[in-house]
C-alpha cells in the first residue's frame, strides 16, 4: 500500500531528526568507549620495577626476622593504588598468619589535614597483623624502589625470593602475578621449609603505582 | 429532542468515540509521563555527572611522582564521560520532550553512567546497584522497550569490557567466561517485574483514559442535550411569539373582511374597515419584513457594506424624515454636533440609516411630550480606530432597569401593555443590535422611568486620516430642518403607456397587478404560467409587437419563471424581465439575475414601486409600434361568448370585478353541495352557518337574488322550519350563476 505523499514528509522530518539523535549519541558512547580504553592503558601501564638487593641490606633499620620470611612493601602515602596494594598485602598476610613478618615503608609528602582525613594509609596499614610501618625514605632508597606498591620477599637467610607489584592494575584490586607469586612461595615454604630456595632469579611481577621519588632526584 | 433519540446518540457516541477519544487522552497521558519523566532525568544525570566527579575525586584525586602530583585521569575521565553522557540526552529532553529518541537516549546514557560510576570504584560490587536503580527509574516511562534498550547496554558493557579490562568491570583481572552472564541474569531477573509493572501501567492507562474519555463524552452529550433543548425551546417561544404576533394582525385583517362582506354596511363604515385592514396589513408587513432582517443576521446571511459615506447626510435626512412626525405629536426634534464629525467614514449607509430611523422612531413613539435629540460625537479621531457616536436622547416614558435588561431580546418589549399601547413588533432594538455589532459598534441605554431614555449607538468609522471634520451640521450642505417630500401618495404615480406581460398564476395577483398597471395606463396581457408566457412572449416579437416589459412570477405551474426567462434569453429575447417572487431571503435576487432577469421586486409589491419600475424599463425598452393589446385586461385563456341570464353578477359590467366574480361563482357548486351534504346529515347548524357566509358574500359579488335565498335559508334553519325547499332555491341559484360566469361575459 503506498502512502501519502503529503503524509511521509513529517515522518521523513522525525525519521532524519531521529537518525541525526542517534549519531550524536552513538558518537557520545563511542568517544566515552575510546577514553575509557585509553583510561585502561593508563591503569595497565607499569611503574619502574626496583633494583633491588639480592640480599638484605646491612645498612637497614628494618629488623628482619631470621626465623621466617619478611615482606617488605614501599608505599606512596598519598598515592590512589596504595590502598588496593595494602588491601593485597592484608589478604596474604591473612593467608601467611604468623609465619611472615611484613614492614611497610612509607615515602610521601608531609601530610595535610584534609588529606589525612581522606586517604589515612597508615592506619590501615598498621591495623594489618604483623605488618609494622616505618616512613623513611632512605629505607625505600636502600631496597631500590621507584614506583609505589612495590614488594620485596625475603626468605629467612636474607636473600631475596620475590619482587614486584600484587595488583592487576593501578588501584585495582583483584587476582594479580604478583600476588599469586608470593602465595606460591609461602605455599612451598610450609612444605619444604628446610631447604633454601634459590636466589639468583626471584620471580618478578609489574608494579603498577604512582612514582615514589621526584624525577629530578637521583 | 426526544429520550429514544438521546439514548440512541448516546450509545453511538459511546460506541464510535469513547474508543478514539481515549486513545487520544492515553497519548496525552503518555506524553505527560514522559515528559515529566524526561525533567527528572535531566536532574538526575546531571547530578550523577557531580556525583561521578566526586567519586573520583575521592577515590582518586591526583597520581603522584614523588612529592609532585598532577590531577589523576580518572577525574578528567569522569569530567568529560559524564558530559558526554549527561549533556546530549538532557538537549533531547529540553528540546524534545516526551519524544521516543529521548527516551532511549535517556535510557543508554543512565546505563552508561552505571558503567562510569563502577569503572571509577574499581569494579566494586556495590556500585552494581546502580543498574537496578536506574532501571527501576526508567521504568517510569512504562515503557517495556526502554528496559530492554537499557538491558542491552548493560550486558553488552559487561561483556565487551569483560573481554577487554575486566578489573574495570568486575574488580578482578581474572573471570570466569560467562561471568558477565551471571550479571545479565540479574538485570533481566529485575526486568521481568518492571516490565510486568509498565505493562500493568500501560493497561490501567488506558482504562483511566477509556473512564476519561466516556466521562468527557457524557459531559458533551448532556451539554448537547442540552442545547438542543433550549435551543427547541427558544425556537418554539420564538415561533409563539411569532405566531401572536401575526395571529393579531391576521385577526383583524379577517375580522374587518368579513365585516366588509356585511352587505348592510355602509359605504362609510366599508372605508373604515378598509383602512383597518390596510393598517393591520401594514403592521403585518412590518412584522414579516423585522422577522426576515433578524433571521437573515442570525443566520449570518446579512451582508455589510463598508463604503465611504456621510454620516451628516445620514443624521440630516433621519432628521428630515423623522421631524415631520415629531412635529405632528407636537414635539421638538433637535440635532446637534457635540464633536466636529467627520464628513465621510467607511461604513454601511444603509444600515447606519435602518438603525437610527429605528432609534429615533422609538423616541418618538414613546414620547408624549417634550421631544428628541440627536447627539452626535466622534471619538478618538486621530487613532487608528475612530469611532461614531449617535446619541437619541428623548423625555419619554423611560425604562426601568429590568426593562432595560430585556431590552434588546427579541419581542421583548418592556412589557405587553406597551404593544397595545404603542404598538411594534419587538424586533426593532434586537435587530439594531446586532446590526450595530455588524458595524463594529454597539447601542447602550440610560434611563429611568419616566424621565426619558438615552439610546447611544456607536459605531467604527474606519480611518479618517485626510477626512475633513465637520464643525456645524449646515457644513454637511444640507438643510437642517426641510422635511424630505413625502412621495408615498398616488398622485406622485407615473403615467404608463406600454405593453406589458403579467406572468401570474394567481388569481388575486393577476388582479391585483393588472388592475395597478392598466389604472396607470399600461396595456395588460396575462399569462398562468411560464410556458404561456413563452409563448405570449415570443409571438408578440414575432409579430413586430413585443412587450415593453414582462412582469415573471418566478414560482409557477408546468413551467416556473426561472426557466421562463432561461428560455426567452436562450431564444434571444432581449426585452426587460422584471422577476415577482415572495422570497426576499438573500441570494433570491442573484438567482433572478442569473436565470437572465432584469431586475427584481418582491411581493407584496406596492403601487407606486411596481409602476415606477415598470415606466423605468418601458422606457429603457425601444419604443414600440401598434400596441400590441387594448388598453384592458385580456387573459390568455380561452373565453366563450357570454350569454344573458338571470343570474349574471351585478357586476359584470365592472371590468375590475369580472375575475373575482368568476372566481366566486367558480366556488358555489362547491358550496352547494357542502349545503346539501349537511341537509343529508340533518345538521341544521351547518346549514345555518353555510346559508349565513353565502348571505354576505354574494351580495358582495352582485348576486342579491342568492343573497336573499340564503336569507331565508338562514332563518328557517334557526327557526326549525322544513329547509328543504329553501335549500333546493338556494342550491340551484348556486349553479345557475356558476353556469352563467363559465360564459364568455364580454368581448375582448
Amino acid at each position: 500500500m503506498s502512502s501519502h505523499p503529503v503524509d511521509d514528509q513529517p515522518r521523513q522530518a522525525r525519521g532524519k531528526a531521529r537518525s541525526v539523535a542517534c549519531s550524536f549519541m552513538f558518537g557520545a558512547w563511542l568517544v566515552a568507549t575510546v577514553a575509557a580504553l585509553a583510561l585502561s592503558g593508563y591503569a595497565s601501564r607499569a611503574g619502574a620495577a626496583a633494583l633491588a638487593p639480592a640480599t638484605w641490606p646491612d645498612a637497614s633499620k628494618l629488623p628482619r626476622s631470621r626465623a621466617q620470611s619478611t615482606l617488605v612493601m614501599i608505599a606512596h602515602t598519598r598515592c590512589a593504588c596504595t590502598r588496593a596494594s595494602l588491601h593485597e598485602l592484608e589478604r596474604l598476610m591473612a593467608r601467611a598468619g604468623d609465619g611472615m613478618t611484613a614492614f611497610v615503608v612509607f615515602v610521601g609528602p608531609g601530610d595535610t589535614p584534609g588529606a589525612r582525613e581522606l586517604l589515612d594509609v597508615r592506619d590501615t596499614a598498621r591495623a594489618i597483623p604483623n605488618v609494622r610501618v616505618f616512613e623513611d625514605e632512605s629505607e625505600a632508597r636502600l631496597f631500590g624502589a621507584a614506583t609505589s606498591g612495590q614488594v620485596l620477599l625475603y626468605d629467612e637467610a636474607g636473600v631475596l625470593v620475590f619482587r614486584g607489584g600484587i595488583t592487576p592494575a593501578r588501584g585495582h584490586e583483584g587476582t594479580s602475578a604478583g600476588g599469586e607469586a608470593v602465595r606460591r612461595f609461602m605455599t612451598a615454604r610450609s612444605v619444604t621449609r628446610a631447604e633454601p630456595l634459590a636466589a639468583t632469579s626471584p620471580p618478578a611481577s609489574d608494579v603498577f603505582g604512582c612514582a615514589l621519588f621526584d624525577r629530578r632526584t637521583p | 429532542m426526544s429520550e429514544a433519540s438521546i439514548g440512541r446518540f448516546s450509545s453511538i457516541v459511546e460506541g464510535a468515540e469513547i474508543s478514539e477519544r481515549g486513545d487520544c487522552l492515553r497519548e496525552e497521558q503518555y506524553r505527560r509521563i514522559a515528559v515529566r519523566t524526561d525533567r527528572l532525568f535531566i536532574a538526575l544525570l546531571a547530578g550523577q555527572w557531580l556525583f561521578s566527579v566526586v567519586v573520583a575525586l575521592l577515590i582518586s584525586p591526583r597520581v603522584w611522582v614523588g612529592t609532585t602530583s598532577q590531577i589523576h585521569p580518572h577525574v578528567w575521565f569522569a569530567v568529560v564521560v559524564g558530559a558526554l553522557l549527561a549533556v546530549p540526552p538532557s538537549l533531547l529532553a529540553w528540546q524534545r520532550p516526551g519524544a521516543a529518541i529521548t527516551r532511549y537516549g535517556v535510557a543508554i546514557a543512565q546505563m552508561a553512567f552505571g558503567s562510569l560510576l563502577i569503572h571509577l570504584t574499581g569494579g566494586r560490587i556495590e556500585t552494581h546497584f546502580h543498574v537496578f536503580g536506574s532501571l527501576a527509574f526508567l521504568a517510569f516511562y512504562r515503557d517495556f522497550r526502554i528496559l530492554l534498550v537499557a538491558t542491552a547496554v548493560v550486558t553488552l558493557d559487561h561483556v565487551g569490557r569483560g573481554i577487554v579490562w575486566p578489573e574495570s568491570v568486575y574488580g578482578v583481572a581474572t573471570v570466569q567466561p560467562l561471568r558477565w552472564f551471571e550479571h545479565a541474569g540479574w538485570v533481566a531477573f529485575e526486568d521481568v517485574f518492571l516490565v510486568v509493572s509498565c505493562l500493568r501501567g500501560q493497561r490501567e492507562l488506558t482504562e483511566t483514559s477509556r473512564r476519561h474519555a466516556r466521562l468527557e463524552l457524557q459531559a458533551k452529550l448532556e451539554l448537547r442535550v442540552s442545547e438542543a433543548r433550549e435551543a427547541s425551546r427558544a425556537k418554539s417561544e420564538f415561533l409563539a411569539n411569532m405566531s401572536h404576533e401575526i395571529r393579531t394582525p391576521m385577526t383583524s385583517i379577517i375580522g374587518y373582511a368579513d365585516l366588509l362582506l356585511d352587505p348592510e354596511s355602509s359605504s362609510t363604515e366599508r372605508l373604515a374597515h378598509i383602512q383597518t385592514i390596510r393598517r393591520n396589513g401594514e403592521h403585518l408587513l412590518t412584522i414579516l419584513n423585522d422577522i426576515l432582517d433578524l433571521s437573515k443576521i442570525e443566520a449570518g446571511k446579512m451582508t455589510i457594506e463598508q463604503v465611504r459615506c456621510s454620516p451628516s447626510m445620514i443624521i440630516v435626512d433621519v432628521a428630515s424624515l423623522m421631524r415631520v412626525r415629531a412635529k405632528e405629536k407636537g414635539l421638538f426634534f433637535e440635532v446637534h454636533y457635540q464633536t466636529p464629525i467627520p464628513e465621510t467614514i467607511q461604513s454601511d449607509p444603509t444600515r447606519l440609516r435602518q438603525l437610527l430611523v429605528n432609534l429615533v422612531g422609538n423616541a418618538i413613539k414613546f414620547t408624549a411630550s417634550g421631544g428628541i435629540r440627536i447627539l452626535a460625537r466622534c471619538e478618538n479621531p486621530t487613532t487608528s480606530s475612530p469611532t461614531l457616536t449617535l446619541e437619541v436622547v428623548d423625555t419619554g416614558i423611560g425604562l426601568s432597569d429590568a426593562q432595560v435588561a430585556q431590552l434588546f431580546q427579541p419581542f421583548a418589549q418592556a412589557d405587553t401593555s406597551t404593544t397595545r399601547r404603542f404598538g411594534g413588533t419587538g424586533l426593532g432594538l434586537a435587530i439594531c443590535r446586532r446590526l450595530a455589532h455588524m458595524l463594529g459598534g454597539d447601542i447602550s441605554v440610560n434611563s429611568s422611568p419616566g424621565r426619558g431614555s438615552s439610546f447611544s449607538l456607536t459605531i467604527t468609522a474606519g480611518s479618517l486620516e485626510d477626512v475633513k471634520m465637520l464643525e456645524e451640521l449646515h457644513e454637511a450642505g444640507l438643510p437642517e430642518s426641510e422635511p424630505l417630500p413625502d412621495n408615498m401618495g398616488v398622485s406622485t404615480l407615473e403615467t404608463l403607456d406600454c405593453a406589458v406581460l403579467l406572468a401570474e398564476d394567481g388569481l388575486d395577483n393577476q388582479l391585483l397587478i393588472s388592475t395597478h398597471l392598466k389604472r396607470s395606463g399600461a396595456r395588460v396581457a396575462i399569462a398562468e404560467n411560464g410556458r404561456l408566457a413563452l409563448e405570449m412572449a415570443l409571438a408578440a416579437t414575432l409579430a413586430k409587437e413585443p412587450f415593453d416589459v414582462v412582469l415573471m412570477d418566478m414560482q409557477m405551474p408546468e413551467m416556473d419563471g426561472y426557466a421562463a426567462t432561461s428560455e426567452l434569453r436562450r431564444k434571444g429575447y432581449t426585452g426587460p424581465i422584471i422577476a415577482l417572487t415572495a422570497h426576499a431571503m438573500a441570494g433570491d435576487r442573484e438567482r433572478c439575475i442569473a436565470a437572465g432577469c432584469t431586475d427584481y421586486l418582491t411581493k407584496p409589491i406596492g403601487r407606486s414601486k411596481l409602476v415606477a419600475a415598470v415606466a423605468e424599463y418601458a422606457r429603457q425598452a425601444a419604443p414600440r409600434g401598434v400596441p400590441l393589446l387594448s388598453n384592458g385586461m385580456v387573459s390568455a385563456t380561452t373565453r366563450r361568448a357570454s350569454p344573458s341570464g338571470d343570474l349574471v353578477s351585478e357586476l359584470a359590467d365592472d371590468p375590475d370585478m369580472t375575475e373575482l366574480i368568476e372566481s366566486f361563482a367558480r366556488g358555489l357548486p362547491a358550496q352547494a353541495q357542502r349545503l346539501e351534504d349537511a341537509l343529508d346529515a340533518n345538521d341544521r347548524e351547518a346549514i345555518r352557518r353555510l346559508a349565513h357566509q353565502l348571505k354576505g358574500s354574494a351580495g358582495g359579488y352582485g348576486f342579491p337574488t342568492i343573497t336573499e335565498a340564503a336569507a331565508r335559508l338562514e332563518q328557517v334553519a334557526r327557526e326549525g322550519e322544513t329547509i328543504a325547499q329553501a335549500l333546493a332555491d338556494v342550491c340551484d341559484l348556486c349553479r345557475r350563476a356558476r353556469a352563467a360566469s363559465a360564459l364568455p361575459t364580454r368581448a375582448a
